[in-house]
């Protein structure tokens, strides 16, 4: 029982509760669904308020214009095809139905992961452990695909899914070396090959085949259960975790193979049928084998993190965040503003930014292998250096003429108190805000009008008018209208929560989209990219947990290409952008010079707010830094087609009006 | 058991097409209705014999789903040979092969072999894509075409079949470099041993080594 309890969230006491009830009634799970149904509600519902969703609109109101469509075909389809009838007791078309409205009701919501195989199971348990509520397995499959797994474990080719059989591969190594050599050496005919990419190991398959379908497809009902507790409260890590407890049991088994083609054989056939672990065992192993955050996880992900894909950092390791967090927030803390940094390592991180932008499924294929990722990277890496700070300072020159010709601006006075609770959020700005709008020109023009007249279904469903928000150019007048209609939205995230934990996410939120924008700008092709910052509503969501909490704030705020751009920059043009993060609390406000600089040039923090925007869509930012970012800027984007990523550049309209500027008082 | 080679397929196309069938057809002779979804990959194998060799077909079955491409992409290039499947039912599945064909092509070595089946032949009455179709396409594209039954197992074991010995007859032209892997191509690990026992031993042509 000492490994029960180690959730520290707020639930901890119930988490506990749960575990060792479940221990001690071993055989009695009669019960064990219902509190199932109970606490996973919960938990969804406390994301779903974090977020500020008017949920029962969407539900209500939305769920309506669902229609059938070649979706709804596909799905009855692999219903048919799947054995989620397993979950279905008695009457099983009516479970298929409710089961295809939950699909299709989630992929309405989130239409950038919309609808995957894999999770025809996982919503089938939801669907039965919620006792066929239908609305609350919706609320349950949300919290699950889009907050407790790692962003784009279903979307952008499963990249984190990806990601996350790569460190479990390494993960292996570090904590099972023996069964790890064992494998290697049946694995060693194999990796003669020249062609490193070819060689996914054997033990990938299969852990993909468990994470694909969150262990589904190899455990019990009952086993399940415990498991996706696990993984609800204590994040995606559990996946790891418990993958690490079944290839344990499995060594046993695995050392008596004499060669890899009888392991496979092995692996296909007898496994699935072998009930693989007790669950008491299981579970016991799961919680036992290392403290919460997992460390090599935790270090495995971060070095992920830097390769070219986006690895995401899962809900659970927040000790990885913090380490960062540290090592960020000293540095702005040191210089108080970014100009102070050392420039080397600007382009230092600049250059881990380039990889993570060089983000392609070939090279996520090559890590996942585990072999020569790294040289790879190095290649791409300094061959995009050459051009990039040119190209940085090209733009940033065109936005501070802008800048200039704008000088029109609320004049800034005040404290730096924006996160001050119960502070209404201010649209009236946003009209200031958007007057550099006006005769913007993208760069890459026909991207933006290829999304404005995107042919997707799901725009007509859309109730919000931002839908034709593309940053095209617009006279202020328009954009007035339209910031108009943007309040009218009735179930979006213009509720306005006077949490102090929300309205510092909103501040959060314009940083985080920043250093995506230049990141996916990056990115090779116009394929569907998307990067994952870490989640502001984690952070909501943790600060009962941690008290650090403003280290954290830092890290997601800071910018490093900005930085680097204001390195290159004379010293007013810092000014505002100092005063920016100041106001976004991301460096101290003790820098005299700056506080000099910002009293004579009211306006600039406003310019800097806007130069950030500007940026991405001068770079052709085809963004949207998350779903979740998405979520709280602007429900309706999520129903666009998965396709039209540039449409999710809206939301930034969205941040724009939510963030707060509080320190500027007429 | 001992083999001569070991060839590496793979099996790709829409999803529905009875990819995961003509795998279990083949494998275990036997058809499910109603199968599994494929999610990820699987694999399956059996031993098959021509020219009087053992020679073990490794299969890998992936899963049609776009979400899921990326996955399958990476399983092409360590492939000897590979089924690209459609559904003459459903004429969607016929169309996409050039997409997959594109995939395979990008992916693979260049000297995969790469079969085309039309899938579902037994479903005549409700068939969208003729035959010569089919043949058309292949043709047009350098495969090796053939319209399949898994349920009533039609043309199965040949589509298997004659991809090995495609394969086989490049390895005796010295197409496939038998000693990279990468080709999807393993020499057996006794082979050298059952020559040598066989009495009948079939051409010691091979080059040894490479075994595991």
């Amino acid at each position: 029982e000492g490994a029960l309890g180690q959730g520290t969230a707020p639930w901890a006491v119930s988490s506990a509760m749960f575990f060792t009830r479940g221990n001690a009634s071993r055989g009695l799970h009669l019960g064990y669904s219902a509190l199932c149904n109970q606490v996973w509600v919960t938990l969804a519902n406390h994301y779903l308020q974090s977020i500020s969703i008017d949920w029962e609109h969407f539900y209500l109101h939305e769920q309506r214009n669902l229609t059938e469509d070649v979706l709804g075909m596909q799905i009855d389809k692999d219903l048919r095809q799947s054995r989620s009838d397993l979950y279905g007791g008695s009457d099983v078309p009516q479970f298929h139905n409710a089961l295809k409205r939950l699909l299709l009701a989630y992929a309405h919501w989130n239409g950038r992961i919309c609808y995957c195989q894999g999770f025809i199971i996982p919503a089938a348990v939801i669907l039965m452990v919620m006792e066929r509520d239908e609305g609350d397995a919706l609320k349950v499959l949300v919290y699950l695909l889009d907050k407790v797994l790692p962003a784009n474990y279903f979307a952008n080719n499963l990249s984190a899914l990806t990601v996350d059989v790569a460190i479990f591969h390494d993960l292996l190594k570090i904590k099972l070396p023996e069964l790890s050599q064992h494998l290697d050496r049946l694995c060693t005919a194999a990796r003669k090959g020249s062609d490193e990419r070819c060689r996914l190991p054997v033990t990938s398959v299969t852990t993909m085949q468990w994470f694909l379908t969150l262990f589904t497809s190899c455990f019990p009902k009952e086993t399940i259960l415990r498991v996706w507790d696990a993984i609800l409260f204590e994040g995606s890590e559990v996946l790891l975790r418990v993958a690490l407890a079944l290839w344990t049991q499995l060594g046993e088994w695995i050392k008596k193979c004499q060669s890899l083609e009888e392991l496979s054989q092995w692996l296909s056939q007898e496994m699935m049928e072998t009930k693989l672990m007790d669950c008491s065992e299981l579970m016991q192993a799961v919680y036992s084998m290392a403290t919460f955050p997992f460390p090599q996880v935790v270090e495995l992900r971060e070095k992920y993190r830097l390769l070219p894909f986006q690895a995401k950092v899962a809900a659970s390791s927040c000790h990885l965040k913090e380490t960062q967090c540290k090592r960020k927030g000293s540095n702005d803390r040191d210089g108080g503003c970014p100009r102070a940094q050392n420039p080397q390592d600007c382009r230092d991180t600049a250059r881990n930014e380039k990889r993570k932008g060089n983000c392609n499924m070939t090279k996520i294929v090559q890590a996942t292998v585990g072999d020569n990722v790294l040289q790879h990277q190095s290649l791409y890496s300094t061959e995009q250096m050459a051009t990039h700070p040119a190209t940085l300072k090209q733009q940033y020159s065109k936005l501070t003429k802008r800048q200039q010709q704008n000088q029109c601006l609320t004049p800034r006075h005040g404290s730096n108190d924006s996160s001050s609770p119960g502070t209404p959020l201010r649209f009236k700005k946003s009209k200031v805000i958007n007057r550099f709008l006006g005769g913007k020109k993208l760069k890459n023009s026909s991207k933006s009008n290829r999304v404005h007249h995107t042919p997707s279904p799901r725009v007509h469903h859309t109730p919000s008018p931002r839908v034709h928000q593309t940053p095209s150019p617009r006279t202020p007048q328009s954009t007035q209208k339209e910031q108009k209609n943007k309040i009218t939205v009735p179930w979006c995230s213009q509720k306005r929560v006077p949490r102090k934990g929300l309205t510092r996410n909103l501040k959060v939120r314009s940083g985080c989209s920043d250093t995506v924008g230049l990141l996916e700008d990056q990115n090779d092709g116009g394929k569907t990219e998307n990067v994952k910052v870490d989640d502001p509503i984690h952070i909501v969501m943790e600060e009962s947990r941690k008290s650090s909490q403003l280290p954290r704030e830092i890290e997601t705020n800071y910018n490093e290409p900005l930085a680097i751009q204001l390195y290159e920059k004379e010293v007013d043009n810092l000014a505002g952008v100092g005063h920016l993060f100041k106001t976004l609390q991301i460096g101290e406000a003790n820098d005299s010079l700056m506080a000099a600089e910002s009293s004579n040039k009211p306006g600039v923090y406003v310019c800097s707010v806007e130069l950030r925007k500007d940026q991405f869509r001068a770079k052709n930012f085809t963004a949207h830094s998350d779903m979740k970012t998405n979520l709280m800027n602007n429900i309706p984007l999520v129903h666009l087609s998965g396709k039209s990523f540039g449409t999710q550049n809206l939301a930034l309209h969205g941040s724009c009006s939510n963030i707060q500027i509080s320190p500027f008082n007429k | 058991m001992a083999y001569a080679y070991l060839f590496k397929y793979i099996i790709i196309g829409d999803t529905g097409v009875g990819k995961s069938c003509l795998l279990l057809q083949f494998t275990d002779k036997r058809f499910q209705p109603v199968h599994d979804l494929t999610i990820g990959v699987e694999f399956g194998a059996r031993m098959i014999t021509i020219d009087g060799k053992q020679i073990k077909l490794q299969i890998w079955d992936t899963a049609g789903q776009e979400s899921f491409r990326s996955i399958t992409r990476s399983y092409y290039r360590g492939a000897a040979g590979a089924l690209l499947v459609y559904d003459i039912t459903r004429r969607d599945t016929f169309n996409h092969l050039t997409t997959w064909l594109e995939d395979a092509r990008q992916h693979s070595n260049s000297n995969m072999v790469i079969m085309l089946i039309g899938n579902k032949s037994d479903l005549e009455s409700r068939r969208e894509v003729k035959k010569d179709e089919g043949e058309a396409f292949a043709r047009e594209h350098g495969l090796i075409f053939m319209e399949t039954s898994a349920k009533t197992a039609s043309n199965v074991e040949e589509a298997f079949i004659n991809t090995a010995r495609e394969i086989y007859e490049k390895i005796q032209e010295g197409v496939f470099d038998i000693n990279n892997e990468a080709n999807g191509i393993k020499i057996g690990p006794q082979h050298a041993a059952t020559n040598a026992s066989h009495s009948g031993g079939h051409g010691g042509q091979q080059a040894g080594g490479g075994c595991c």
